[in-house]
């Protein structure tokens, strides 16, 4: 009955007040015990299960040749998956009508785009499986004709890769990158600080339908992307030499050939060309041996090039000179063997520049030997034998000069005419650099430097000079070398009727793969600089192993087209001097 | 007896009053709270509409962006293909195109022609030699139309003649072909 009675509305508007009060007392102490307590926790799985962080992918930078045309660059090419257990007959509209496709006309498609047989795709698309690759790294144009058939069960990954653009032209130079990333040869390799970028992250949430929330992107590590790699090569001319070997490799059935051009004034390696060389696009098909450069990494005996090293040696140290006398017979004993003359002949009475003329064994080691053979040792290792440029190229070598208190009698004589001692296609080209730079050997120089982003270029830094002869010898040296080039039997086939040239011919044996004895097979170069009044290029070429010619008339004809290519690129004008005349014979 | 009773339970009842009047001051905050709260929500459910549409344009342009990545990357391919020596030299072989192998200077200081200027001709030893090293990447190449094929096909088979061009001193040299 009480509760009937009517209350004093005053004390039932406190009642409900204090009931309002007690519940939202309970509502700000579990506020608090969300806002303030467990805020961190919450907090931490509320972002878990709504946020997704990626990773932001750093381009490697590109490598470009000395007037900035991209030789590697990097692009999205797509790995092809499918699902087997979504395969099936599907509606779609091909011509403009809707059709029903079997699995074996849509098997027939995707096969005709990846250039590959209809079977091998079944066969990859049958069962019910959830994954299968179809195919790796394909292009973008086989990617978006594939996107085009609109096949549901198909799927694509894009994965950054490396494309070169010239192919073989600069593949043992420019070398290549792994299917992982990895850079494995060549600059890709030595210049990796500076062509790697550094990844980023950034962290974003997602809606319920998996669309990512805007603003809600938080990047925590800026991506950076890699720095360009600025060459000394150039392409064209590269492309020209490059050519020319493959084509000659063919013609002499030779093993491999090498060429390399030199800026005589920097030291600059305008062209570094072999063949055969490596595609670095696909890399995979090549011998491990096109996979490197030979250039910088294979040494072998460099035969009578080595005479023009003596010949200046003789001059620098005062012990000869351009018309000093000797004679020269078809053979002489020497201690261990006899050595003779490339071809039979009488004895010959001849000048240092007729030895150099007539490219004679017997000459050389007759004039020669009046240098001890520790100071031949000095001028060797002064011309850069024996120890690694400072290109610094993966796998580089040093050759082979052992020191001169371990020479035994053979070794003392043959080291006079390029055997005994190893060399590298790159060491004797600058040996020859320095007799064409007045006396003065720089460091090759294949990289200019890193290029940031703003266009700032970081040189690469390059072995000081060396002063290797006197200018005088540099001078006498080079004289002699032009009268090789105008009466040499071979010299003659390396001349260019526009320029003055000056060169060497060398024709080495080969020591077999045991290390005992010499192989019949030969390796045969021809060293060149011109135009002689005012040297502005060296080009070494060498071709080992040729079947079809056993001397260097085999190196002569790409001598002239490379030296010519060069000079008329490089814009150097025609000679419009002569030589002096020498004393050759006596 | 229970009528009594009942009259007298009424009088007992309290008499019934009027609360006090709302003031005319709290009933605009009340009016203007509720108008807040309404466009408090409102604005909210626009913002979310808002955010959403931005959310699938956003989606939209990034796919349009990686279509246009993808087209630039196949037009990129193409001109690098095209553009490299080994496709050049290809084409510059159909072509029938000689090097020339006589350069000529002109030397600004006195006007001196340095070099025997001499007209390209044709032989095979002097035609560019057609590509031999290996390109991947070469996946796109230049196709002469018939017509262009036609006019190298008899520039190949013309054989200029090989005289050399005669000048007078101090002038350049003026091609013979026509």
């Amino acid at each position: 009955m009480t509760l009937l009675t009517p209350g004093d509305p005053r004390k039932r508007r406190r009642l409900f007040t204090a009931s309002i009060a007690v519940f939202a007392f309970l509502l700000v102490f579990r506020l608090f015990a969300y806002q303030v307590v467990d805020a961190g926790a919450i907090n931490k799985v509320s972002k878990e299960s709504r946020s997704k962080t990626r990773t932001i992918q750093a381009l490697r930078g590109d490598i470009i040749d000395a007037n900035g045309n991209v030789l590697a660059h990097s692009v999205y090419t797509y790995d092809i998956n499918a699902a087997p257990k979504n395969v099936g007959p599907i509606n779609a509209v091909r011509n403009g009508n809707d059709v029903t496709l079997t699995v074996d006309q849509q098997a027939a498609e995707i096969a005709r785009i990846l250039h590959a047989t209809k079977e091998e795709i079944l066969s990859k698309i049958s069962g019910n499986g959830v994954y299968s690759n179809l195919a790796k790294g394909v292009s973008a144009a086989q990617y978006r004709a594939l996107q085009n058939l609109q096949l549901p069960w198909l799927y694509y990954d894009p994965i950054l890769s490396r494309t070169y653009a010239e192919g073989a032209t600069t593949g043992g130079v420019v070398g290549f990158v792994g299917v992982d990333g990895m850079p494995l040869a060549g600059i890709e390799r030595q210049m990796n600080s500076c062509l790697a970028g550094v990844d980023g992250q950034e962290t974003y949430q997602r809606g319920v339908d998996g669309i990512r929330i805007p603003s809600s992107a938080v990047v925590s590590q800026r991506a950076e992307n890699g720095r360009t790699v600025q060459l000394t090569i150039n392409k064209d001319l590269q492309y020209l030499a490059q050519n020319q070997l493959y084509s000659e490799v063919q013609r002499y059935r030779a093993d491999w050939a090498t060429a390399i051009v030199i800026e005589v004034k920097t030291g600059k390696i305008l062209v570094a060309a072999e063949a055969p060389s490596v595609d670095s696009n696909d890399f995979g098909v090549a011998t491990d041996d096109s996979r490197k450069s030979r250039i910088f990494e294979t040494s072998f005996e460099p035969g009578s090039t080595m005479k023009t090293i003596t010949a200046a040696t003789l001059i620098d140290t005062g012990r000869g000179t351009p018309t000093t006398k000797t004679v020269a017979p078809y053979s002489m004993k020497i201690p261990g063997q006899v050595v003779y003359d490339s071809h039979n002949h009488p004895t010959e009475h001849l000048t240092l520049t007729g030895v150099l003329r007539d490219s004679s064994n017997t000459g050389i080691i007759n004039i020669g030997q009046a240098i001890p053979k520790q100071v031949r040792y000095d001028y060797m290792k002064k011309f850069g034998f024996g120890v690694k440029t400072s290109v610094n190229f993966p796998g580089e070598a040093s050759g082979i000069l052992r020191p001169a208190s371990l020479w035994d009698g053979t070794t003392d004589k043959v080291s006079m005419f390029g055997q005994g001692v190893s060399v590298t296609p790159i060491q004797m080209a600058m040996a020859y650099q320095a007799i064409a730079n007045k006396g003065v050997r720089l460091q090759p120089v294949l990289v200019d430097g890193c290029r940031d982003s703003s266009g700032n270029l970081s040189p690469v830094p390059v072995g000081a000079p060396t002063r290797v002869i006197s200018e005088s010898t540099a001078t006498q040296t080079l004289a002699m070398l032009e009268k090789v080039v105008e009466y040499g039997g071979i010299g003659k086939t390396a001349s260019l009727s526009e320029w003055r040239v000056a060169g060497k011919s060398g024709t080495a044996q080969i020591s077999n793969d045991n290390g005992i004895g010499y192989g019949y097979l030969h390796a045969v170069s021809f060293i060149g600089m011109a135009p002689v009044e005012d040297p502005k290029y060296v080009v070494a070429v060498t071709f080992f192993k040729p079947r079809t010619v056993s001397t260097s008339l085999g190196a002569t004809p790409s001598f002239r087209y490379i030296m010519k290519k060069a000079l008329l690129m490089g814009g150097v004008p025609p000679s419009t001097t002569k030589s002096k005349p020498i004393l050759m014979d006596w | 007896m229970s009528a009594i009773q009942l009259n007298q339970r009424t009088f007992a009842m309290p008499t019934l009053s009027s609360l006090p009047k709302v003031s005319s001051t709290r009933m605009r905050i009340g009016v203007t709270v509720v108008i807040g709260l309404v466009a408090i929500v409102l604005t909210q459910l626009v913002l979310s509409i808002l955010t959403d549409q931005g959310a699938y344009e956003m989606a939209n342009l990034k796919a349009q962006r990686h279509e246009l990545t993808t087209s630039s990357d196949i037009l990129s391919a193409q001109v690098d293909s095209l553009a490299s020596n080994q496709n050049l030299a290809n084409t510059a072989q159909s072509l029938g195109m000689i090097p020339n192998s006589s350069p000529v200077f002109l030397r600004l200081s006195d006007q001196s022609l340095i070099g025997k200027p001499k007209a390209a001709y044709f032989d095979a030893n002097h035609q560019v030699s057609r590509n031999l090293v290996p390109n991947a990447a070469m996946t796109t190449r230049s196709h002469l139309t018939p017509t262009v094929a036609a006019v190298s096909n008899n520039v190949v088979t013309e054989q200029l003649p090989a005289a050399p061009v005669t000048l007078s001193a101090g002038e350049l040299p003026v091609s013979p072909t026509h």
